[in-house]
């Protein structure tokens, strides 16, 4: 094929098979009607939604404070950190508008919320899992013996799972960054 | 409720007559972006959520089908699925929404153009898309954020590589 048949075949390119009509127009419907929102919404709003879980997640500690007073400290420091990097990410997703942004502005922004998704994943993990296990032998410190072991395996666990899903994103992030320094 | 603009048509009318016009041109950037069926709708999905969203910023500082072509390409090249991050990326061709034609001959000649700009990157895609939809230099310039020498340079990359590509997938 050449490149004037490439044009030619594109030029021909008559999408009304493409999909089922109805289903298209079903898609057209629910976005009159506001039944749905964009992608970019919906994780601004759901970092949002975590934001506010992670703000009020630390009261549930406070009825330990008579056990553990470091505990219950720890604990909001971790919440407020995470919950801090939500409120962040969120406020970053808005920011991007598909409409008024360059191709390249909307591809380098996207990967970058893409990488800092990542980052707070890594660093909820590394101050997390050292507060899980903390968490498990304040319990064992008090008779409570099969917590630190139930802590120590849900972290080797979720360390191992997120460790996984970084690694893949690295991968991903590398094939991006390589597109994207291509042109710059 | 309706919303009335200055021109006295609803964001409603509005927005259906766009649909209207240019389904053609932005079924065929979803489609070029898609790597199955289920894909293929989302993007269509959430391209028309994005300019449902931006209708009424849209201030008429470029064309209307090209702030639509560039908003179409935007959400084409930045939706990231999960199954993207976590996965290569491979595109099923059997998997794509098939075109229909009767004429076989022409089918098959789409889907060799499908699988050849299937190889590209996310942006040189939109590139070359953008060349085929006859943009001028300039053009493709403002869209992409790129000079136009870079345009220039990057598209005779593309098109070279597409005829290497063609010409293997021949032998």
């Amino acid at each position: 094929m050449t490149i004037d048949e490439l044009k030619r075949s594109w030029d021909s390119l008559d999408m009304h098979g493409a999909s089922d009509r109805e289903t298209l127009a079903g898609i057209e419907r629910r976005i009159r009607n506001r039944e749905t929102s964009t992608l970019r919404d919906k994780i601004s709003s759901g970092a949002m939604k975590m934001g506010v879980v992670a703000l009020l997640a630390p009261f549930m500690l406070i009825p330990f404070w008579v056990t553990s007073k470091t505990l219950v400290i720890l604990g909001f420091i971790f919440f407020y950190i995470v919950s801090g990097m939500q409120f962040y990410f969120s406020s970053r997703m808005k920011k991007i508008d598909y409409c008024h942004l360059t191709v390249t502005e909307a591809f380098r922004m996207t990967i970058d919320a893409e990488r800092l998704r990542s980052r707070i994943r890594l660093v909820g993990m590394s101050l997390g899992f050292p507060y899980i296990i903390y968490l498990g032998w304040v319990f064992y410190s008090i008779g409570e013996t099969y917590m630190l072991a139930g802590c120590v395996a849900g972290t080797i666990v979720g360390g191992a799972v997120g460790l996984l899903i970084n690694h893949r994103f690295v991968t991903w992030f590398r094939r991006m960054k390589d597109e994207l320094d291509d042109v710059d | 409720m309706v919303k009335i603009s200055d021109t006295g048509i609803s964001k409603e009318d509005r927005f259906l007559a766009i649909v209207d016009e240019h389904r053609n041109m932005m079924t065929k950037v979803c489609y070029m972006y898609a790597t199955d069926e289920n894909h293929f709708k989302d993007l269509y999905q959430e391209v028309l959520a994005n300019l449902w969203q931006g209708l009424e910023s849209f201030r008429g500082e470029s064309k209307l089908s090209t702030w639509i072509y560039r908003t179409a390409i935007n959400t084409c090249v930045s939706y990231f699925r999960r199954h993207d991050r976590l996965s290569s990326m491979t595109t099923s061709i059997d998997g794509i929404p098939d075109i229909g034609y009767e004429d076989s001959d022409r089918g098959s000649d789409l889907k060799k153009m499908y699988r050849l700009i299937s190889t590209l990157g996310h942006l040189d895609k939109a590139l070359i898309m953008m060349w085929l939809d006859e943009y001028s230099y300039d053009e493709i310039a403002e869209m992409t954020g790129l000079t136009r020498s870079n345009v220039a340079v990057r598209l005779r990359r593309i098109k070279l590589k597409l005829v290497e590509q063609a010409s293997e997938t021949e032998l």
